[in-house]
């Protein structure tokens, strides 16, 4: 499935250095970097944002690491998995809505963190 | 010494209309009216004229029109014209759309009304690369350029 050009650029105008990640016939967003919400540590990771149906989940937020936060998502269910060459970590965490932009697609996983 | 700023109903008459003070004509909003000359508030001013408290009150200076401060005091002679004018406006993004808004303090409720933000959506503003979740009951100081953007918390640990 390929991204929506407009949703893209929309989140571009945020993340100026994010890119298109081709995973099979599918894209991923390579946001790097990502600044996460106060009392995560580190703050500062690389993410992945799977737009598409995966595991059981209809969109993933993947982290380059395993952070430390306050925040609801607690269960690291993606330990390391690859990704596109690299190693990604991801809560388990459902956005529980299929019609999202990516805007609010990332948005939504971030409240995991919160 | 400045005069005393009118109700909007006192002020209908003109400021001032102290007995024996000479009378002179200006015009505000091509509107005329009969006041004291003198020193004036430009409180005093924007009332006579039913000025809307978020525009502008400008004063006609050699063929130019300098805007008014509300706290000020303005010289009034025969012949003066003002005129009103809506502040300048900034540019903000709210969810990928541009809006524009008085620059300053804005609240959040001010910042939700402009990008139609439903009420069960959390406004987050992004600054310095991150989203920080704006309280309802905020506000916001607004240069220009500043982006925010929305999302539903539907989201949960399965």
């Amino acid at each position: 499935m390929a991204l929506k050009d407009p949703e893209v650029a929309e989140l571009k105008k945020f993340f100026p250095n994010l890119s298109r990640i081709e995973v099979g016939e599918n894209e991923m967003v390579l946001i790097s970097p990502l600044i996460l919400p106060q009392g995560c540590n580190p703050r500062t990771v690389d993410a992945l944002l799977c737009p598409f149906t995966r595991d059981g989940y209809t969109s993933r937020l993947f982290l380059s690491v395993k952070v430390d936060h306050t925040g609801p998502g607690k269960n690291w269910n993606a330990d390391g998995v690859i990704i596109a060459g690299r190693k990604w970590w991801a809560v388990s965490w459902k956005t529980n809505r299929d019609d999202l932009t990516l805007r609010e697609m990332l948005l939504t996983h971030l409240d995991a963190f919160k | 010494m400045a005069a005393k700023a009118k109700t909007p109903a006192e002020a209908k008459t003109g400021p001032g209309n102290i007995p024996g003070n000479k009378k002179v004509k200006i015009q505000i909003n091509k509107v005329h009216y009969d006041v004291d000359e003198g020193e004036t508030s430009v409180v005093a001013l924007r009332a006579l004229a039913n000025i809307p408290e978020i525009d502008v009150l400008a004063k006609k200076e050699r063929g130019t029109f300098v805007d008014l401060a509300n706290d000020a005091t303005v010289a009034v002679h025969n012949g003066d014209k003002f005129a009103s004018h809506k502040p300048a406006t900034v540019l903000i993004t709210i969810n990928g759309e541009e809006f524009e808004t008085t620059p300053g303090a804005n609240t959040v409720a001010q910042l939700r009304s402009l990008g139609h933000v439903p009420a069960d959506e959390i406004l987050s503003q992004f600054v310095s690369g991150q989203f920080v979740d704006l309280a309802n009951d905020a506000t916001v100081n607004i240069k220009g350029g500043e982006i925010f953007a929305s999302h539903r918390p539907t989201g949960g640990s399965s």
